[in-house]
C-alpha cells in the first residue's frame, strides 16, 4: 500500500515537473544534394566536459584559404540533445613555427544553440601568417 | 590526556583553515578574453567591444583585402583614415575602445595603412601632424587618405516585468574618396539578464 501511494507521488510529480522542463527542439531543411563541396579536414579532440560535447558537438571542420592568403575555418555544430544550450568558443591560431599569433581582437566568443540544432561558426584569421587553428568550447556561467 | 591534543590539534587545524580563508585576495587578475569578465545589460562591456571589432575586421579583411579592393594612389598602399563614429547608446564611452582595435588589426595586416594626423577632429599625434606639414612643404605634396571608416553605435532597449534585453547596433561603413561605400557591416550584440553579472 506504502509503495503503491509512493509510486503515485512521484508518478504525480514527474507529471508536474515535465512542463518546467519543457524542451523544444529545432526542425531542418536542407538541399538533398548540396553544391557546395566542404574541404573537410581531420581534426583531434580533447573532451573535458562530456555534458557539453553532447550539446555542443563538433560533426567536423572544413577549411579555405582567400585569394589573399587568409585562412578560414568553419566549424559544424549539432546539438544531439533536445534543450538549448549556451556556450562560448575561441578560436587560436598559430604560424609556421606553432607560434600563437595574439590579436587586440581576442575574445571567447558567447552564443547558443537549440535543442537539435546544426550550426556553424566560420571564423577568418586576421593575418596571413595563420596556418593552424585551436578551437575550444566552454559551458556558460550560470546566472 | 589524548582527548585534549585532540582538541588542541582540531582547533589547530580549524584556524589553519580559517585563516586560510582570510588570507584569500580580494582582488584578482582576469584575462581580459576570459569568459569570468563582468557583463551586464545597461552597458557595452569591453568584451562586447572585442567581439563587435572581430567581427568587422574579419568582414573587412573578407570583403576588401583579401580581395584586394582597397586601392592606393599610384600603386602604393591605401590610406584609411578615420572619421566620425557616433555614440547613440545612453551610456559615455571612447568609440576608440572599438575604433583602436580595428585601426591596429587592419594596419597589422600590412595591406593598409592608417594615420594619426588625418582625423576629423583634432590629430591623434600632433607632433607627426607639424612634421607633416612641413614634409608637405618641402616636397609640395599634400598626403591624402583614400578610403574614410565612419559609424555608428545605437542602443535599443526592451524590457518586460521581470527581464531586460539591450541590443546594440554597430553599423560601420568605409567610403572612397568620391563618397562611395565600398564596405559595410552590421553587427549586433544583444543581452538580457535581470542585474549585473559575472561572464557570459
Amino acid at each position: 500500500m506504502k509503495t503503491k501511494i509512493i509510486l503515485a507521488i512521484a508518478a504525480l510529480g514527474v507529471v508536474l515537473l515535465s512542463p518546467g522542463c519543457a524542451t523544444r527542439s529545432m526542425n531542418t531543411v536542407e538541399a538533398a544534394q548540396p553544391e557546395g563541396i566542404p574541404n573537410m579536414i581531420a581534426d583531434k579532440r580533447i573532451i573535458t566536459d562530456p555534458s557539453l560535447s553532447r550539446k555542443v558537438y563538433v560533426v567536423g571542420v572544413n577549411e579555405s584559404v582567400t585569394e589573399a592568403g587568409y585562412k578560414k575555418i568553419q566549424v559544424e555544430l549539432y546539438n544531439r540533445t533536445r534543450s538549448m544550450k549556451a556556450f562560448t568558443y575561441r578560436v587560436e591560431w598559430f604560424d609556421h613555427e606553432g607560434m600563437i599569433i595574439s590579436s587586440p581582437l581576442d575574445n571567447r566568443t558567447p552564443t547558443q544553440i537549440e535543442g537539435g540544432q546544426k550550426r556553424n561558426i566560420a571564423v577568418l584569421a586576421t593575418s596571413p601568417k595563420a596556418v593552424d587553428f585551436r578551437f575550444t568550447f566552454l559551458e556558460s556561467l550560470k546566472r | 590526556m589524548i582527548k585534549s591534543i585532540l582538541t588542541i590539534a582540531l582547533t589547530g587545524t580549524c584556524a589553519v583553515f580559517f585563516m586560510t580563508g582570510c588570507s584569500a585576495p580580494k582582488t584578482q587578475y582576469v584575462d581580459s578574453d576570459s569568459s569570468r569578465l563582468i557583463a551586464n545589460v545597461d552597458e557595452i562591456n569591453i568584451q562586447d567591444f572585442a567581439r563587435a571589432a572581430d567581427e568587422m575586421v574579419q568582414s573587412i579583411i573578407e570583403e576588401c583585402i583579401s580581395t584586394g579592393a582597397l586601392k592606393g594612389t599610384n600603386g602604393e598602399k591605401p590610406i584609411l583614415a578615420i572619421s566620425r563614429i557616433v555614440n547613440n547608446t545612453s551610456t559615455q564611452f571612447d568609440t576608440d575602445l572599438l575604433v583602436k582595435r580595428i585601426r591596429t588589426e587592419l594596419l597589422r595586416t600590412g595591406k593598409v595603412l592608417t594615420t594619426t594626423t588625418l582625423n576629423l577632429d583634432t590629430s591623434e599625434d600632433p607632433l607627426a601632424l607639424e612634421a607633416m606639414q612641413m614634409e608637405e612643404a618641402i616636397q609640395q605634396t599634400r598626403l591624402v587618405h583614400n578610403y574614410t571608416l565612419s559609424g555608428k553605435i545605437i542602443e535599443v532597449t526592451t524590457r518586460t516585468s521581470n527581464l531586460r534585453q539591450s541590443t546594440y547596433e554597430f553599423q560601420l561603413t568605409l567610403s572612397d574618396r568620391r563618397g562611395l561605400n565600398v564596405w559595410e557591416e552590421v553587427k549586433n550584440i544583444t543581452k538580457q539578464g535581470k542585474r549585473p553579472t559575472v561572464g557570459f
